[in-house]
């Protein structure tokens, strides 16, 4: 498959499913990891930004949402697993945490930001998914804005979350 | 992807005797920043100089600013704009050329991009008490 002939995720697209390795090589199934929403983020072991986020992402983001049903999926982008695993490894993340090694998957979700590689532009991005994989919320890095405590994605689910319980 | 972050390396050599004293000029692009040779987090790629050709070798950095970023709980210290790394070292008889890298993590306004190197080179020529 080549994935650069595939269309990006755009909020309302279904993500298709597929399989990656977690950082001990077991493949894992996307569909058997996502949840009621998920939260699928993409990181890398040099980037300032995630590493700055990450105490909080797993602990205080996403854990505060467990009781309406949100799981989180890490995506580490084009590194190694014995590179990537120390990620988990210091953050203690418990989530599963799978290895994009070509990159292949993380470049579907990647924005189209001029100048910038697919596996660049995606970097410290933050989507929340349905339970029917629809993606409903895309928050890309923006250093400008940038919150080490994703307020920006907390309103999202917090207002996703709403739309899910009136609905 | 690489012309976002190219940096500009201008090198100066001071030679005095068998030392020498390499001036590296380096513009770093606006809305461009790199990681300081010791990051507030272990765990980012520090920025580091190499010097081939030279022996007992040190080099000074530049110290960091805080990027204010609005983080409540968060600091980030950057290498940006202009800056000058400071190379000294001893030089072997049959060396007329130093050689090296700059290794940095650069971040642009909408994106962290990968570690990279950018090399340098400058020739060795009596400059000092000569």
């Amino acid at each position: 498959m080549q994935a650069t002939a595939l269309p990006t995720y755009t909020i309302g697209d279904t993500v298709e499913d597929f399989v990656l390795p977690d950082v001990d090589g077991n493949p894992v199934r996307f569909s058997d990891v996502t949840g009621k929403w998920t939260l699928v983020y993409f990181t890398t072991t040099w980037c300032p930004y995630c590493t700055a986020e990450a105490p909080y992402l797993e602990s205080e983001l996403v854990a505060g949402f467990a009781d309406a049903g949100l799981e989180l999926v890490v995506i580490d982008v084009k590194e190694p697993a014995a590179v990537a695993r120390m990620l988990p490894d210091r953050f203690g993340w418990k989530s599963p945490f799978l290895v994009d090694l070509d990159g292949a998957v993380s470049e579907r979700f990647a924005p189209k930001k001029e100048g910038l590689a697919p596996e660049v532009a995606i970097i410290n991005a933050h989507l929340v998914l349905d339970e029917n994989r629809v993606v409903r919320f895309a928050e890309y890095l923006n250093m400008e804005r940038f919150d080490v405590h994703g307020v920006a994605v907390k309103a999202a689910i917090e207002e996703l979350i709403g739309e899910g319980h009136r609905g | 992807m690489d012309e976002l972050a190219a940096i500009d390396i201008q090198p100066v050599a001071e030679v005095d005797d068998d030392r020498a004293r390499i001036v590296l000029t380096v513009d770093i692009p606006d809305n461009v920043h790199i990681e300081p040779h010791e990051p507030a987090d272990p765990f980012l790629i520090p920025t580091v100089v190499t010097a081939n050709g030279l022996d007992d070798v040190s080099v000074e950095y530049p110290a960091p600013t805080i990027k204010d970023l609005g983080w409540h709980d968060a600091v980030l210290t950057v290498l940006q704009g202009r800056l000058e790394f400071v190379i000294t070292g001893r030089i072997p008889h049959d060396v007329s050329e130093v050689a090296g890298g700059l290794s940095y993590q650069p971040c642009v306004g909408g994106a962290c991009l990968p570690p990279r190197t950018t090399v340098w080179s400058v020739p060795l020529r009596e400059t000092v008490g000569a």
